[in-house]
């Protein structure tokens, strides 16, 4: 059986409502159960206590991470559909260097020509990976890019009273550790089990068994437009997760091409946003109930300092082009490598992101990419407090 | 029945997630109510995303039905449309003294934190951003501003050693929830008729008071007296950055 076809399989005794071969629920079908209950809960929330301060105060917060969020994550997965049906998987493999290392390193700078945010990002590494773009080089632009990038660095001077300092440790922290843990991360998972089934793999690349026919020397829509007829039915290897008919909506000229191209949006869109809410709903509740200057009280030596900025940016979950606004208001109160923990954890991990990666990486792999991040964010907070940077 | 119900939930499903949204992002847009939420430098954003949601619509009602429909797949819509009822809930509050208790680090001028920079104030309008952008050029002067009201915060207590009422704002440069608090201690001040979140306009000397720990920004011999909320109660990046 093909890898592909098993994963279909997999992905779909997973959503079955029915459980378990045995016949009770499944623990996801339970999980799932109780989420629901909590969720229509939460629609109850604004009518039980419609003038509750921290009701109030939760729903700007939750409301706010959401609009800012959506209409980029919307935007990344419109590029991210594009990217699906207009280029080839040769020609995305031809781009980057063959080694793993090589690929990271030029990967993590890409967001210095694509500036991507962090919610815009994971739909587009999606469907980067699975059109045959590295491991080493998906992971290290999905963190590199939301720091790497020119809007983020002009943010950071203004932020930090036009002193470049602040923007040139940060790039460059990110870009280094970002390729860092790219390559780590990629020693430690073998092939196919980092990413979700469906994007670090593709159904139709010699595997795929419902037809026959050779795949490497062509691209990969002249393989949709040479089976227009036959138009095969299948689980579609792209990351969508869906059965769709993957030939008629790939071909047919431009109309059909953009057809495809919202399709494969629609389908992120409805595979990422839910992470996106839920995390903005966790960061919110973070936000109307811990108070700041509680971090500043668990500040009291620079390694503390460092970690407490680090939880603060999980909890936070600030854009990437935001937060050195709120990192340069700790100026005088922690140390500038406590600050710039903050802004190298934050748009790399958050709760926002946790839930999110959900859409891209296996459950797995999440725990040692955040502590990774926690770890790198950490060392570069010793060598900024060693090297007295900004002291 | 239940299987109608069903069949219908999943025909339906993806259309009515992307015509909500789609709604909901115009319905903000016409009347600026995302300004509630986010910078005006959003509106573009907003728009592209409002419009973007459209084709999606449409490909929405053009697909068959969805072939599956488990409990995954209703969560995920259940979660995908509940901003919207926090958005309507939202509509035309903003931030308050709740906000400024969980978000104020005594952020002073100078020495202990201090207000970023890139965030500037509307032109010609005395604010608390101007203030904590150029305080040296507001020492010693008469000053009158506008911004809401907290009696009782614990950080101003600690570092006088005394409860004083504080004019606040909150400067944003994307959205809310990176909303800065900015203060001033009043002095001089009989708040006793006013509430916590009430919108006050003050008037009285300007001063920076050294706490040895803090710079903080004092309005000496302060005047309060009620004021109709501000058309934009947070105070905006002219930075143009998202």
């Amino acid at each position: 059986m093909s890898h592909t076809k098993r994963n279909a399989k997999d992905r779909r005794a997973g959503d079955s409502p029915a459980g378990n071969p045995a016949g009770g629920p499944s623990a996801s079908a339970v999980f799932a159960g109780f989420a629901l209950a909590v969720v229509c809960a939460a629609y109850l929330v604004p009518f039980w206590a419609p003038d509750n301060r921290i009701v109030a105060d939760f729903s700007v917060v939750f409301s706010s991470i959401v609009l800012e969020a959506m209409p980029f994550m919307l935007l990344g997965t419109l590029v991210g559909g594009a990217i699906e049906v207009f280029v080839s998987r040769e020609r995305m493999t031809s781009l980057l260097p063959r080694s793993a290392w090589a690929s990271a390193c030029v990967a993590a700078a890409l967001g210095v020509l694509f500036p991507v945010c962090e919610c815009a990002i994971v739909p587009v590494v999606r469907r980067l990976g699975g059109k045959g773009l590295p491991a080493a080089a998906a992971i290290a632009y999905l963190l590199a890019g939301p720091i790497v990038n020119p809007v983020v660095g002009l943010s950071t001077v203004m932020a930090y009273n036009f002193d470049w300092r602040p923007a040139a440790v940060r790039l460059g922290f990110g870009y280094v550790i970002a390729v860092g843990i790219a390559l780590v991360l990629t020693r430690v998972f073998r092939h196919g089990s980092l990413f979700v089934p469906g994007i670090d793999q593709h159904a139709c690349r010699g595997e795929c068994e419902s037809h026959e026919h050779e795949h490497n020397d062509h691209d990969h829509h002249d393989h949709h437009d040479d089976h227009d007829e036959r138009s095969h039915d299948h689980e579609c290897g792209c990351g969508c997760g869906r059965d769709h008919d993957h030939g008629r909506e790939h071909g047919g000229g431009i109309a059909g091409r953009m057809a495809a191209v919202c399709n494969h949006a629609l389908d992120d869109f409805m595979a990422t946003a839910p992470y996106l809410v839920a995390g903005a709903a966790l960061a919110a509740l973070a936000q109307t109930c811990l108070e700041r200057r509680l971090f500043l009280d668990m500040a009291s030596s620079p390694a503390l300092s460092s970690g407490a900025m680090a939880l603060l940016a999980v909890l936070l979950n600030l854009c990437s082009e935001a937060d050195a606004f709120i990192a340069s208001s700790f100026r005088g109160l922690v140390p500038f490598s406590a600050q710039m923990v903050f802004l190298i954890v934050g748009p790399m991990f958050d709760i926002k992101l946790l839930l999110m990666y959900r859409g891209l990486f296996r459950a797995k792999a999440i725990p040692p990419l955040a502590a990774l991040v926690v770890i790198a964010a950490m060392l570069m907070s010793g060598i900024l407090e060693a090297a007295g940077a900004m002291q | 029945m239940m299987s109608a119900l069903l069949e219908t939930a999943k025909r339906w499903r993806l259309p009515l997630v992307c015509c909500a949204w789609m709604l909901c992002l115009s319905g903000l847009l016409l009347r600026r109510g995302y300004e509630t939420f986010l910078s005006a430098n959003f509106l573009p954003v907003i728009a592209l995303a409002a419009l973007a949601l459209l084709p999606l619509a449409l490909c929405a009602l053009a697909r068959r039905a969805t072939p599956r429909l488990g409990l995954r797949e209703m969560l995920g819509t259940a979660v995908l449309l509940l901003p919207l009822v926090y958005i309507q809930h939202s509509r035309g509050a903003t931030l308050g003294s709740g906000a400024f208790n969980t978000r104020y680090i005594g952020a002073g001028l100078g020495g202990g934190g201090s207000a970023p920079g890139g965030l500037t104030a509307p032109d010609g309008e005395t604010t608390l951003l101007t203030l904590f952008m150029k305080p040296e050029e507001y020492e010693g002067k008469s000053i009158s501003l506008v911004g809401m009201l907290t009696k009782d915060d614990p950080q101003v207590e600690q570092l006088l050693g005394a409860k004083q009422p504080i004019l606040f704002r909150f400067a944003i440069n994307c959205c809310a929830a990176d909303a800065l608090p900015l203060a001033m201690i009043l002095e001089g001040v009989d708040a006793g008729g006013l509430q916590n979140d009430d919108w006050i306009g003050a008037s009285g000397t300007f001063r920076v008071r050294d706490t040895g720990k803090q710079k903080l920004p004092v309005l000496e011999n302060a005047a309060i007296h009620p004021v109709q909320q501000p058309a934009q109660p947070y105070l905006y990046s002219t930075l143009g950055v998202f």
